[in-house]
Parts: C-alpha cells; sequence; structure tokens
C-alpha cells in the first residue's frame, strides 16, 4: 500500500510542472481574449461591462493564444532530450526567446514613451521661458515620431539580432531553461504571461485604431430614428457592436479631426439601418503615424 | 600588500560592450534627436561610451584578480539598474541639463571635447547614483547571508 503511494506521489509530483503550466496557459488564454476586448472597447470610450461577446469570437481567441502558448512550450521541452546544436537547430531553439524579447522592446519603448509625454506635459507646467517651452514642444514631437516608428521596428529588429547572434554561437535559450533550475522556467512562464497580456491590450488598441482609420473594410451606416432623422447625418458611421437591446457606433476621422466618438443607438428608437459600401480610405495609414 | 594583476578576457570585453551600450542607447538616441547628431558629436559620445566600456571591464578584472565576487556582483547589479533606470527619460533629461550647463561654462571650443566631456560627466554622475544602489546591495545581501549563517 505504502510503496503504491509512493510511486503515486513520484508519479504526480513528475505531472506537477507541465500540469501547472498547463492549467496557466488555459487560464491565460481565456484572459487575454478579455484583456483584448476590454482595449478595444475603452478605444471607443464604451463601457464594456454589458456587452457580450460572440462565443465565437471568444473562443477564436482563445484558441489562437493556446496554440501560440503550446507552440512555445513544445519547442521549449523538446531543447531537453537533444544534445547536439546546429545554427538551425538553436535558431528554432531560440524562437520562445525572439517572441518573448519582441514583447519585452515593444513594451520598454511604450513605457519610454509614456514617460517622455508625462516629462514633457510636466516641463510644460513648470517652465515660463516661451522659448523653453516651444523648445520643449519641439523636442517632444521629435521624440515622439521617432518612437512612432520605433516601437513598430525595433522590437523586431532587436530581437532578430540577439536571436541570430545567439544561434550564430550555437546558444539555445529553450536548452538553457530546460538545463537550468525550476525557478528559472517559472520566471520564464511569468514573463509571458505578463507580457501576453500587456501586449493583448495592446493589440486591441491597435486593431481599433485601424479599423478608426478605415484600414479594415466596415461597412458604413445609414441610421433612420423614429422620428424619421438621420443619425449623425453627415458622419461615415460605422458599427463596433451589437448588444440585443443596443448598437454603439463610431465614426470615421474627418480631416484632421482624430477625435474618438461612439454612441449608444437604442434598438427601440431605429426605424430603418441601412448598409453601404464603406468609401475606399484616400489617406495612407502611413499619415496617421505621421501627423501630429 | 601583494599586487594581483588584472584579469582582462575577450568576455569580459564582449559583456561590458553590450552592458554598457545598452546603457547608454537611450540617452545616445535623445542626444541624436536633439540636434547633436554631427560626425564631431558621435565621435565624442562614441569616446566617452568606450572610455565606460574600458573603465568598468578594468574593475571587474581587478575584482576578479582580488576574487571579490560580491563586489562583482553587485557592480552588475548596478549596471542593471543603470539599464532599467533609462526608460525613465527624466532622470537622464536633468543629469544631462546638469552637465551641459557645467561643460558649457568653460566655454570648449572643440565639439568632440566638449561632448566627450559632456558624455563622461553624465555617465559618472549616473554611475555615482547607481553606485550607491549597488553598495546598498552589497551591504543588505552581505547582511543577510550573515544572518542566514547565524
Amino acid at each position: 500500500m505504502g510503496d503504491t503511494v509512493t510511486r503515486l506521489w513520484t508519479w504526480v509530483q513528475s505531472k506537477l510542472e507541465i500540469s501547472a503550466v498547463v492549467s496557466i496557459l488555459i487560464g491565460v488564454s481565456t484572459y487575454v481574449g478579455d484583456r483584448f476586448y476590454q482595449a478595444y472597447f475603452h478605444f471607443y470610450n464604451i463601457d464594456a461591462s454589458g456587452i457580450k461577446i460572440p462565443l465565437i469570437d471568444s473562443i477564436r481567441t482563445f484558441a489562437i493564444i493556446l496554440f501560440i502558448s503550446v507552440c512555445l512550450i513544445s519547442l521549449i521541452a523538446s531543447a531537453k532530450v537533444r544534445t547536439e546544436t546546429n545554427f538551425f537547430r538553436a535558431l528554432l531553439d531560440n524562437v520562445p526567446l525572439f517572441i518573448l524579447l519582441v514583447f519585452f522592446s515593444g513594451w520598454a519603448i511604450g513605457f519610454y514613451w509614456q514617460n517622455v509625454n508625462t516629462l514633457s506635459s510636466w516641463l510644460a507646467g513648470l517652465v515660463k521661458d516661451p522659448q523653453l517651452q516651444n523648445e520643449n514642444r519641439l523636442l517632444t514631437v521629435q521624440v515622439t515620431y521617432f518612437l512612432r516608428r520605433a516601437i513598430i521596428i525595433a522590437p523586431f529588429i532587436i530581437a532578430g539580432a540577439t536571436v541570430a547572434s545567439m544561434s550564430a554561437f550555437r546558444l539555445s535559450f529553450s536548452g538553457y531553461l530546460m538545463q537550468g533550475p525550476l525557478r528559472i522556467r517559472v520566471f520564464f512562464l511569468a514573463l509571458y504571461t505578463v507580457f501576453a497580456l500587456t501586449m493583448a491590450s495592446l493589440c486591441g488598441k491597435v486593431f481599433a485604431f485601424l479599423e478608426f482609420t478605415g484600414a479594415f473594410e466596415r461597412p458604413e451606416l445609414a441610421i433612420t430614428l423614429n422620428d424619421d432623422k438621420i443619425f449623425q447625418q453627415g458622419s461615415s458611421l460605422y458599427l463596433v457592436v451589437e448588444t440585443d437591446s443596443a448598437l454603439y457606433v463610431s465614426r470615421r476621422p474627418v480631416g484632421q479631426d482624430m477625435t474618438v466618438r461612439s454612441w449608444l443607438v437604442e434598438k427601440s428608437h431605429i426605424k430603418n439601418i441601412e448598409y453601404r459600401a464603406a468609401p475606399l480610405n484616400p489617406k495612407p495609414l502611413i499619415d496617421y503615424l505621421e501627423a501630429d | 600588500m601583494k599586487q594581483v594583476p588584472i584579469q582582462i578576457t575577450t568576455r569580459l570585453c564582449l559583456r561590458w560592450t553590450l552592458l554598457v551600450s545598452l546603457s547608454a542607447v537611450a540617452s545616445f538616441f535623445a542626444a541624436l534627436l536633439s540636434g547633436h547628431n554631427t560626425a564631431a558629436h558621435i565621435a565624442g559620445m562614441v569616446a566617452g561610451i568606450i572610455t565606460f566600456i574600458a573603465i568598468y571591464v578594468v574593475i571587474e578584472g581587478w575584482a576578479i584578480a582580488n576574487g571579490l565576487t560580491e563586489f562583482k556582483k553587485s557592480l552588475r547589479v548596478g549596471v542593471y539598474v543603470k539599464i532599467g533606470l533609462e526608460l525613465i527619460p527624466a532622470i537622464e533629461v536633468f543629469t544631462g541639463l546638469l552637465t551641459v550647463n557645467a561643460i558649457e561654462a568653460l566655454h570648449i571650443h572643440s565639439v568632440f571635447v566638449a561632448t566627450y566631456l559632456k558624455t563622461m560627466a553624465t555617465g559618472a554622475i549616473l554611475s555615482l547614483g547607481v553606485g550607491v544602489i549597488a553598495s546598498l546591495y552589497w551591504y543588505y545581501h552581505n547582511r543577510l547571508v550573515r544572518l542566514a549563517r547565524s
């Protein structure tokens, strides 16, 4: 009896780490989707608490995140049984590091950007000399212009250069993780979890921004209200989300006005909705990045 | 007292090149964006960074030769802290303002020399701050080790 319990306990211990990892990944995958939609609705200033995300959308986000996570874990775990490493094998082993570095660099640049804005507004309040104020404004514009590009390009350059250099020296990140103590793997998993959640929010914002600028095709809406008036006539409206009782709509940017405006329209107040194909966006996306 | 020769290896040089470059990258780009982007400016900044790499290599080489493992560790902790602090531009901006005003008061005509001195002075002030953090780490780490042993 005692022997059976010992064997069972040994088996449980051996499976404990992998079970914990799987449980955490499933939890993270579920939560990542939630963070994505929270950030998406936050962009439109919509209170997301009363909105139910369609089940199919939730499942799709969950499946994508879980698939990526499982691929990463498999890549790391397969490094345990390998004895020899060549450049391409090391490159494959370093894919998890690439993803982690992309997340980390993106986060670091975003954090720096946020601090630049804080510093700039603080200096604007502190400095009274108009010339210095102007210099502060000009420098902030220059730095944020640079950071806008850096946040898109730099994470991939930093991660790519690091992974390529490590692979050239046949250094395997996955091998290091698997051969090292448990605490290093736990630390990596914690980092991955934190960055996956942060990036989910960022992706939600980026997705909403692209939708707002017209990079994605969204049909234009013409809403006729019960009193025969056209809702927000003259604006290029599109549907953000539909609930049982209401529609949340937003409008595309008008000229230089990039203010995000969204409205809740009760279905009971709507007489008719007309869907039209969205006009082609005449402004290239890069112009939005360059605009300040 | 016996003099121990300083041990300098390629690995040590590579490590400090990476760490010092990482700890200077934000300031370097900020300087480029704020108009310090002529060849003389860039050469001055790069020379300053190389000087710091050499200084850190010599210090760690000395620590290794004398078996000062904890000192070596705290030196690295200090640089990691410095890399992290780069994400807060206010620190670099105020240190930079301080050193720029001090160096400009000297009325140095050579752009290269002025930029080199500014880089060195900014780095020295930040290293001093980081040195205090590293010393605190060293002190508390030693106290904790002693507590654990007793």
